[in-house]
């Protein structure tokens, strides 16, 4: 599924590849963009990379925004007396467009990295920026969605989905909501409240709300967590051919080894306590994919290696903690 | 069409609603039936109409206040003030519980000084209220106000801390600026709560109307009440207090109605 974007914005609708790297990168949505821009960390572009990844996806122009950079990140918690070190010695680095997971048991520090990285959350030590710039706190360059009850219940699933572009003084937000809307296949819900809606529903019109502005990044705190079998698998499906159409990068975070592997060009495993990256593992999946991927023997072995990663870590908790 | 019920008896689908309505009002006609009856004996026992007239007297003052059109007139005076001192209340109380539900220095600077306030009775601000604002309407705004900001500056404040972080990240990851986390986001969260204290802030409001008029003022139920004292007309100050009983009850009512307006979203 390939959309021309929603915005509208004569002349110059697609977003284009940035050939100046001196400038910023160009924007569809005017992002308020904070005085660390000036500083940007003299990384080279991401250009010639995130080409590469299209290519071997066969896909059309990409857009150039997203990277992100974790660089020697830590996130401690004070708790009274004690020091708990949730996330430390993090190093990754992901690509424009990428779809990468964080998996791992719970506890593990991947939604803290998640926050972290969503600027919801400071990090103790080392940065964490987006397209050269360190991120300070929650802003319109990531679009989140969380596991469940983050529509604003006063709200229609349209006036959710619309207060993005409002806010980022779009002329027609209620237009991007409808289309939006449109796209996860919830039109007819327009003026229905949260409350009304179904878990999967709400978590379609979450995704719907996140992507209304177009951020470059879109991080995900396990999304489908709260639904159940069949609809978690609908959704994952939806979401790919979402992604496909919106090119953002998207960082996952999730429990569960089959979502992580079908979703993703790179998983994430965690190790815990304190968490940090146990093992980076590529996923090289033809898209588009469909459930029917999960069958074959390439994702079995993949799956089977993630799996005895994961026991290998749920195991080490399990004895320190009957020790 | 007929429905099993739990027993194994059969009734028709259509009679609950009915029935409901139905036995709400017996229900409340045996109460005051009740109310009227122990009333009247007592009354009849007791044979002394300056201490507890009998009900059919109060219906006689009431008919006679409304023909001369003083009640009208002592009603209008009352609501006025009280919808007066109301609204003044509700537009400090509200938008300050949200600035202080916002701001933390804010918070630590005004919080200890309105919880140092806060205990004072409205009726111990009269003598004041009367240096201040003289007798009349004044007076009476003031009191009203004193006694409806409390509630509705407690509850709103505590609707706008109670919002969730992760509305207000959400809303942060939209592009939302200081201004509209506050007014889109704080506000409608606490909106819920911000009704219950408007609701408890009326109630308030019209409880003290009557003592400021006992004192304050030269008209409404409140001075009525205080002049037929001295008159020893207590089939008067009876119908005072039932007109006040009457009309407070009216406006829960009134707004209880008109909150599924205010909150949409709260309705199943």
């Amino acid at each position: 599924m390939r959309q021309a974007p929603i915005h509208r914005k004569a002349g110059n609708p697609v977003r284009q590849r940035h050939e100046d790297k001196s400038k910023p990168l160009p924007r569809l949505v005017p992002v308020p963009v904070p005085r660390e821009h000036a500083r940007g960390n003299g990384r080279s572009g991401p250009g010639e990379r995130a080409a590469t990844l299209a290519a071997d996806r066969g896909e059309a122009p990409r857009l150039l925004d997203g990277a992100i950079d974790i660089t020697d990140v830590a996130v401690v918690f004070q708790r009274k007396s004690t020091r708990v070190v949730a996330v430390e010695n993090v190093n990754v680095r992901i690509e424009p467009g990428e779809f990468v997971s964080l998996l791992g048991p719970s506890g593990c520090g991947k939604s803290t990295l998640l926050n972290a990285i969503g600027g919801m959350l400071a990090p103790t030590q080392g940065q964490i920026s987006i397209d050269g710039r360190p991120v300070r706190e929650p802003n319109a360059r990531c679009g989140v969605v969380f596991q469940q009850h983050s529509l604003f219940p006063w709200m229609t699933a349209l006036d959710n989905v619309a207060f993005g572009p409002e806010m980022l003084g779009h002329p027609a937000p209620k237009q991007i909501g409808r289309e939006l809307l449109a796209l996860v296949g919830l039109e007819k819900f327009a003026h229905s409240y949260p409350s009304q809606l179904s878990g999967g529903m709400q978590q379609r019109v979450g995704i719907a709300r996140a992507l209304a502005t177009r951020p470059p990044v879109l991080l995900m705190d396990e999304p489908f967590g709260a639904l159940d079998a069949q609809t978690r698998s609908i959704m994952q499906e939806e979401l790919l051919k979402i992604w496909t159409a919106f090119r953002t990068t998207v960082v996952f975070v999730t429990h569960d080894v089959d979502e992580a592997i079908f979703l993703s060009d790179r998983v994430f495993v965690m190790r815990s306590a304190p968490g940090s990256i146990k093992e980076e593992i590529r996923v090289p999946l033809d898209r588009p994919r469909t459930p029917e991927i999960m069958l074959t023997d390439a994702f079995g072995d993949i799956r089977k290696r993630v799996k005895h990663l994961i026991r290998e870590e749920s195991l080490k908790v399990f004895a320190s903690s009957t020790k | 069409m007929t429905t099993l019920t739990s027993n194994g008896l059969t009734r028709t689908p259509a009679s609950p609603a009915l029935t409901g309505w139905t036995s709400n009002l017996l229900g409340m006609a045996t109460g005051f039936g009740i109310l009227v009856l122990v009333w009247t004996v007592i009354a009849w026992r007791l044979g002394n109409a300056v201490l507890l007239p009998a009900p059919l007297a109060v219906l006689e003052g009431f008919s006679m206040l409304l023909r001369d059109g003083s009640l009208i007139a002592d009603i209008l005076a009352s609501l006025k003030r009280v919808f007066v001192g109301f609204l003044i209340a509700a537009f400090i109380a509200v938008p300050l519980a949200m600035l202080l539900a916002y701001s933390q220095p804010l918070r630590r600077a005004v919080l200890p000084v309105i919880n140092l306030i806060r205990p004072i009775p409205p009726i111990a601000w009269i003598p004041i209220a009367i240096l201040w604002f003289g007798i009349g309407d004044k007076p009476s705004y003031f009191i009203t106000a004193i006694a409806a900001f409390f509630p509705i500056f407690l509850n709103s404040f505590f609707g706008g801390q109670s919002v969730e972080d992760q509305h207000l990240n959400a809303a942060k990851c939209l592009g939302a600026g200081k201004r509209a986390l506050v007014l889109r986001i704080l506000f409608p969260s606490a909106l819920p709560m911000i009704w219950t204290g408007m609701k408890i802030g009326l109630g308030q409001s019209w409880m003290a109307v009557v003592t400021a008029e006992l004192i304050a003022a030269q008209s409404g139920l409140g001075y009525m009440i205080q002049v037929s004292r001295l008159n020893l007309e207590t089939s008067h100050v009876l119908v005072g207090m039932v007109t006040i009983g009457v009309l407070g009850s009216l406006m829960t009512l009134m707004l209880g109605a008109v909150e599924g307006f205010i909150l949409p979203w709260k309705q199943k």
